[in-house]
């Protein structure tokens, strides 16, 4: 207790981290003092002399007495780390050890949002899971890893005023003189849209007692141009809510819809359920891309086509004189010239789009309020709005950002510096091109007081005045209305891991209300939102305990009215202004937002800097996309360093040195680089990924206001790409591309499948057959036969469940050397494929992880049959009895089995020879509370596979057998199946003739198993992918599956 | 002529100025005499070697197998090459032992021994890289099957793996029997020869009380052709083992029929090349110009 006493008085917070400190041990916990990091409380002062002092036997003596002389024998030869244990002093009613606990409640970073549960295992978090219910119970794999975030040690930093520590007394104080007193003076609140009714009635109450408050939304992946014309059409400002599940024809230009959005997994689960092909009435959803870099979505498009940026207008252009000349009655934009290949998808697309209305639908993310026009009339033809399929009646409130509203706010306070700026969890120093000059003119002006409350160490908070720690996500309670009408109560699930208060509760003591903030919201929730649902519970408490347990309230039930469009797509695109901004063909550099890392606020998380790049199959890192075949007329491989510079209307010039990574389907003439790295002050890990690309990001002008930019010229005057002639290794995890003629992934298309269900899939007849000539017996499984089935069709490739698996099984982070040396240690890898032409691609992505073979070749060559098959048909490994041959991976046909090259979880006996890899989940004391605890950690020198999740079974096997009754289908979900948003895997017992997986294998003739030739009798099958390619748009090799598979080095 | 020549039997010294006394001489000289400059250069070069295999040994076994360059789909590398390499020349002593002694080739006599301790030597070092290899150095143990308290827990007789184990062991026992009872005569010899009393004791001992009498020498010569009978077939068998760690395997390009026969024909070639190769230093290093002649070469 006297502990807990300390951890209050020296932070001053109000937390019970005492109770936490129990799970650290002084050895890792003096490590970090030495860091420099800030020293922890909770430690007795006379175990710090023992700390700090070399231990020998007579101070270990002095100290612990005669008691400890058999271990003080020990200590004195060597220093054995003190670990303390210290049971509950009285028990918590709900908690059993060694029981989960689930917490409902929603995540919003700024950029995502997701309803999820969180699992906790005596108190402490260990996994994010979708929420079942909410429709936008979806995850990426930035929400699957934000767990890891969560405990990061580098985020904590101390509460500071003009760079002295301070604590909340004084900060009460500052905000008396400093901006109390000062009225009239302008606040600026910059921060992210999408808050609930409790947190914007505060931002009210704010409003009302500081006479200009302006209220700022910033976000780095902006549409402020879809917002701007949606305002201008609808009356709203609103991003439209995308119900692709409700759409059959998708033309997408230049939008990342499945990876970059609000919340991409939901849309992800939305397309997933227009893109399955159900066996008895073979239906899918058409995708036409039309891109300027090779997106994710683009690779999962049926028809793609890789424009230079100076067509995408045009190509807009085109889709539309189209659609209106099927249309009718609308006038056309002057027509455009396009060169045939591409003119010849957008006529196609035009026909579906009109053939297949109103369920059709065009997304764009281009930020140009003129394209957005074009866009809108399209969508407002072809009566997507109508359908449903974008729903603006129910418009999405988050990604509120505005850039002009910044611009203009980011050139008062350089010019007329004055008043307070707020920056509320956002971080513009690192995302902003000119974030430098920002951070500059808020440290240089006086009159301009700078606040930042923010739940990580930023670039923006080092360059504030006042730096405020704040809680986080799951840390404090929360409420958002990421959809009108649906509000979100997200409570937390831990206590403040690293410090701060809600920043709610700081906005409440500015203001001066005497309240929690909980009880403040408690309040809001009970004045505004349970009136409008009164009918739906019995009284308040019980409201208040539903939104609790559900995290989502529906406070619009029904559709709210009728919505019509205030200007017609005639009159809109009178207005549009078609200006050509770029010549084709020449070079231009496009930024687009990181698949994996998105705008960069997780960059110092370890699981996604060593998550690859769906397409790239890159980690830890920033690379120059290049065209494949440009890449080899230019003489540039793999690695190629290259320097890119920008002269910067401000003076100065930024230059990154980048490494060339060719990929097919790029562009020709179009370098990509991601956003979303280079965030090093993160912390550690973070800086192993230094190549920010933000800056080379630029604004345009339209109708007077302003967009940010993302495609710049290389010119030779402003951007400047050059070969620097070193070449450097990349942490790539596919090197070997080929499948060496072998039908490993298997694809059809749909117009083939209706005749024949059977297409793309002929060849397996033969490998049935010879399914039955062997001579060993048939294996019999008494109770259970674990088998998975993943459906190609519907993995599109987005990884959120290699994050969910790293989690989920303590799979350690091998850092960006080992990953170049192939140590990598995921169980679960997404394999990407290309075929057909080198510039148009497609892609097949097909999760492999391991097998678990009836006749498992790994199995019978282990000298010590340290890996074996359960009577539940899963291959296992007994970790303590392996030795290391390695004989087992060299034996995988699947090469899914994984070693420990090193100690990289520091479970081994000697510390010396641990590795380390800066930030992964083992190296950081707070990080290793992310571990499952339900999942050993294995040493050095053993081998270590995928186990179909087998804690997960277990435990659904005990509940079955608490509530006494059989296992049912559905009860065990593995963590990727969970993770997966679009549902591609499907998991369960085989034995059971009712069960998915079951009547998938005896049923649909598009399942076939990888390798099924060997014998090795896999369990985990794979449904042959279906593109809807319309007839007249084939590529030249007209049946893909038939045919070699062409890989290219990417 | 100083010595006695049988009328019955062809010559048996055939050399100029040589007689049993000179022989013997000559052959015990590199043991009881002054190490040559040639020895110290060679010793000195092993010894660097050595010194650089230690180095590599502890850094892998601190560090962990991930010092090695291997990775995910080349998970054997270094050390199973080293393996096969050794297994493979240690080949040559068992073969001219063994098949030439069957086969009555008399002129192995003067080679047979280098290339048996040779094979010795090489067996160990086979021995030493696959233990080298594994992860867990500690319980390496495991792959012997021992009685134990987990179970028992016993290996698993299908991995070519186990095989191996077994193979090396045998292999190593029957070179090693091979090797100590063609020593036994010239260990007297030493015995006889040595002027240091415990010296003299030691060889004593290890000589097992030979004298050089008719019977000791048919009884000889009866073991030797019986252990060349139990060796020849491990020969050809050692290596078809070693060969089927791969020729068993599923992965393309190892799982192959030709791997045993491919591996023996390898290691024949390759065991009499390094016989040769370490034959051609020590007859010069060690003045044996005339025992080990250019026929042999």
């Amino acid at each position: 207790m006297a502990k807990e006493k300390r951890a209050r008085t020296t932070n001053g917070r109000i937390t019970e981290q005492a109770a936490r400190e129990y799970w650290v041990d002084p050895e890792e916990r003096r490590a970090v003092r030495e860091d420099g990091k800030q020293e922890r409380s909770g430690i007795p002062e006379e175990w710090k002399e023992i700390l700090s002092a070399p231990i020998n036997r007579r101070t270990f003596l002095k100290f612990s007495g005669l008691s400890a002389l058999g271990s003080a024998i020990l200590s004195a030869c060597w220093k054995v780390p003190v670990r303390e244990a210290v049971p509950y002093f009285s028990h918590s009613e709900d908690l059993i050890p060694g029981h989960p606990v689930f917490y409902s409640t929603a995540y919003w970073d700024g950029y995502e949002f997701g309803a999820v549960l969180v699992k906790t295992r005596e108190g402490r978090p260990v996994k994010i899971e979708p929420h079942p219910r909410s429709p936008l119970g979806a995850t990426s794999p930035r929400i699957q890893a934000a767990l890891l975030s969560l405990y990061d040690s580098a985020r904590r930093f101390p509460l500071t005023i003009n760079g002295k520590e301070a604590t909340g007394e004084a900060l009460r104080r500052f905000w008396q003189e400093k901006v109390r007193g000062r009225t009239g003076e302008p606040i600026w609140i910059v921060t992210s849209a999408g808050w609930g009714p409790a947190t914007r009635k505060l931002l009210h109450r704010l409003r009302e007692q500081f006479s200009d408050v302006r209220i700022v939304y910033y976000e780095p992946d902006t549409k402020s141009a879809i917002l701007d014309v949606h305002e201008e059409v609808w009356g709203k400002r609103v991003l439209p809510d995308v119900h692709l599940e409700k759409a059959r024809v998708v033309v997408a230009v230049d939008s990342d819809f499945l990876v970059a959005g609000p919340y991409p997994a939901v849309v992800a689960r939305r397309y997933g359920q227009a893109r399955r092909v159900h066996r008895d009435a073979p239906a899918q959803m058409r995708h036409y891309q039309f891109e300027t870099w090779h997106s994710v979505t683009g690779s999962n498009a049926d028809v793609r086509r890789g424009i230079h940026p100076g067509l995408r207008t045009a190509v807009l252009v085109a889709l539309y004189n189209e659609v209106a000349r099927l249309a009718g009655n609308v006038p056309l934009l002057p027509e455009v010239s396009l060169p045939e290949s591409v003119l010849r998808v957008v006529q196609r697309a035009a026909r579906d789009l009109w053939a297949m209305r109103p369920e059709s639908v065009v997304l764009c993310d281009v930020n140009d309020p003129d394209v957005q026009r074009i866009v809108m009339a399209i969508n407002l033809l072809v009566g997507a709005y109508d359908s449903g399929v974008l729903n603006v009646k129910r418009g999405v409130l988050l990604r509120q950002g505005n850039d002009h509203q910044f611009f203009e706010a980011m050139g008062e306070w350089m010019r007329n510096p004055r008043g307070t700026v707020i920056f509320w969890d956002v971080d513009p120093v690192y995302h902003y091109f000119y974030g430098d000059v920002l951070a500059e003119a808020l440290q240089k002006n006086g009159n301009l007081v700078s606040i930042a409350l923010a739940s990580r160490k930023t670039a923006t908070v080092q360059a504030c005045q006042v730096q405020v720690p704040v809680t986080q996500w799951f840390e404090s309670w929360w409420d958002y209305e990421p959809v009108e009408g649906y509000v979100y109560l997200a409570q937390p699930v831990v206590q403040p891991l690293h410090g701060g208060i809600p920043p709610q509760e700081v906005f409440l003591q500015w203001i001066g209300e005497g309240t929690s903030w909980q009880a403040f919201l408690k309040q809001v929730w009970a004045e505004e939102v349970y009136p409008r649902v009164t009918e739906q519970f019995r009284d308040l408490e019980v409201f208040w305990e539903r939104s609790v347990h559900d995290t989502e309230v529906v406070v619009a039930q029904g559709e709210s009215g009728e919505l019509t469009p205030r200007i017609g797509a005639a009159d809109l695109i009178q207005r549009v202004q078609v200006s050509k901004v770029i010549e084709e063909d020449k070079p231009v550099l496009r930024l687009v937002m990181d698949p994996i890392l998105g705008d960069g606020r997780h960059a110092n998380n370890a699981w996604l800097q060593e998550l690859p790049h769906p397409l790239l199959r890159t980690t830890w890192g920033n690379y120059l996309v290049v065209n494949s075949r440009e890449a080899r007329s230019l003489g540039w491989k793999e690695g190629q360093v290259v320097r890119v510079s920008v002269a910067r209307a401000l003076g100065g010039t930024y230059t990154i040195e980048v490494p060339v990574v060719p990929l097919p389907g790029q562009p020709h003439n179009v370098y990509t680089l991601h956003l979303g790295h280079g965030n090093t002050v993160l912390g550690q890990v973070a800086q192993k990924d230094d190549r920010r690309a933000e800056a080379f990001r630029t604004y345009r002008e339209r109708n007077g206001r302003q967009y940010l930019d993302d495609i710049r010229l290389i010119d030779g005057s402003e951007v400047v790409l050059e070969e620097t002639g070193r070449r450097v290794r990349i942490p790539s995890v596919q090197k070997h591309h080929r499948l060496e003629g072998r039908p490993i992934v298997k694809e059809t298309t749909l117009a083939a499948y209706e005749v024949n269900r059977q297409a793309g899939n002929h060849d397996r007849e033969h490998v049935k057959e010879l399914r039955g000539i062997t001579l060993y017996p048939e294996r019999v499984f008494p109770m259970h036969h674990w088998e998975m089935v993943i459906d190609l069709t519907l993995c599109i490739g987005c990884g959120a469940c290699i994050a969910a698996c790293n989690n989920e099984n303590n799979v350690p982070v091998v850092g960006p050397e080992e990953v170049a040396r192939h140590h990598e240690m995921h169980w679960l890898r997404i394999d990407r494929y290309f075929t057909g032409d080198e510039d148009e691609p497609q892609t097949v992505y097909q999760p492999m992880l391991c097998q678990q073979c009836d006749h498992a070749p790994c199995e019978n060559v282990c000298p010590v049959a340290a890996t074996n098959s359960s009577p539940e048909g899963i291959n296992q490994m007994a970790y303590n009895r392996c030795i290391g041959t390695r004989y087992c991976a060299n034996n995988c046909p699947y090469k899914v089995r994984r070693f420990n090259w090193y100690d990289y979880t520091g479970a081994d006996s000697f510390p010396g020879n641990e590795r380390q890899v800066a930030g992964g989940p083992f190296d950081d004391p707070y990080q290793k509370m992310a571990l499952n605890p339900d999942v050993v950690v294995r040493t050095r020198g053993v081998m270590e596979k995928c186990t179909f999740c087998i804690q997960r079974i277990q435990y659904a096997k005990l509940q079955a057998k608490g509530e006494g009754r059989p296992l049912r289908d559905g009860d065990v979900v593995t963590a990727c199946q969970s993770a997966c948003p679009t549902g591609a895997i499907y998991f369960g017992d085989g034995k059971d003739p009712n069960s998915q997986v079951a009547r998938f294998r005896e049923e649909d003739e598009r399942l076939y198993y990888v390798l099924e030739e060997l014998h090795v009798l896999p369990s985990v099958g794979y449904l042959v992918k279906i593109r809807n390619i319309p007839e007249d748009l084939l590529p030249e090799s007209s049946e893909p599956a038939d045919n070699e598979q062409h890989a290219h080095h990417g | 002529m100083k010595y006695y020549q049988s009328p019955l039997r062809p010559v048996l010294i055939r050399g100029k100025d040589k007689d049993y006394r000179k022989i013997s001489e000559d052959i015990i000289r590199p043991i009881l005499g002054k190490p040559t400059v040639w020895w110290w250069v060679g010793i000195t070069l092993s010894g660097i070697a050595l010194l650089w295999g230690l180095y590599a040994m502890i850094r892998t076994i601190y560090f962990g197998i991930g010092e090695w360059n291997v990775n995910r789909t080349v998970g054997w590398g270094w050390a199973i090459i080293n393996f096969v390499w050794w297994i493979g020349i240690g080949h040559a002593g068992t073969l001219i032992s063994a098949i030439l002694l069957l086969f009555r080739q008399q002129w192995r006599t003067a080679v047979n021994r280098s290339a048996e301790a040779m094979t010795i030597f090489a067996v160990m070092c086979a021995g030493l890289f696959p233990l080298l290899h594994v992860g867990r150095h500690l319980v390496v143990f495991y792959i012997f099957p021992y009685p134990n308290s987990r179970g028992p827990l016993w290996v698993n007789f299908n991995s070519p793996l186990f095989w191996d184990v077994m193979a090396i062991s045998t292999y190593f026992l029957v070179s090693l029997l091979f090797w100590y009872i063609g020593l036994i005569p010239d260990l007297a010899l030493l015995r006889d020869r040595v002027q240091n009393p415990l010296l003299r004791k030691l060889y004593g001992f290890l000589s097992m009380g030979w004298l050089g009498s008719v019977k000791q020498w048919q009884r000889w010569e009866s073991i030797s052709l019986h252990l060349a009978g139990l060796a020849t077939p491990l020969v050809l068998s050692v290596h078809s083992i070693v060969s089927f760690d791969f020729a068993t395997s599923v992965i393309p390009g190892w799982h192959t029929t030709i791997f045993p026969p491919y591996f023996v024909a390898g290691a024949i070639f390759s065991g009499f090349a390094m016989v040769l190769t370490l034959l051609v230093i020590a007859r010069k290093a060690m003045n044996l110009e005339d025992y080990i002649t250019i026929d042999h070469i």
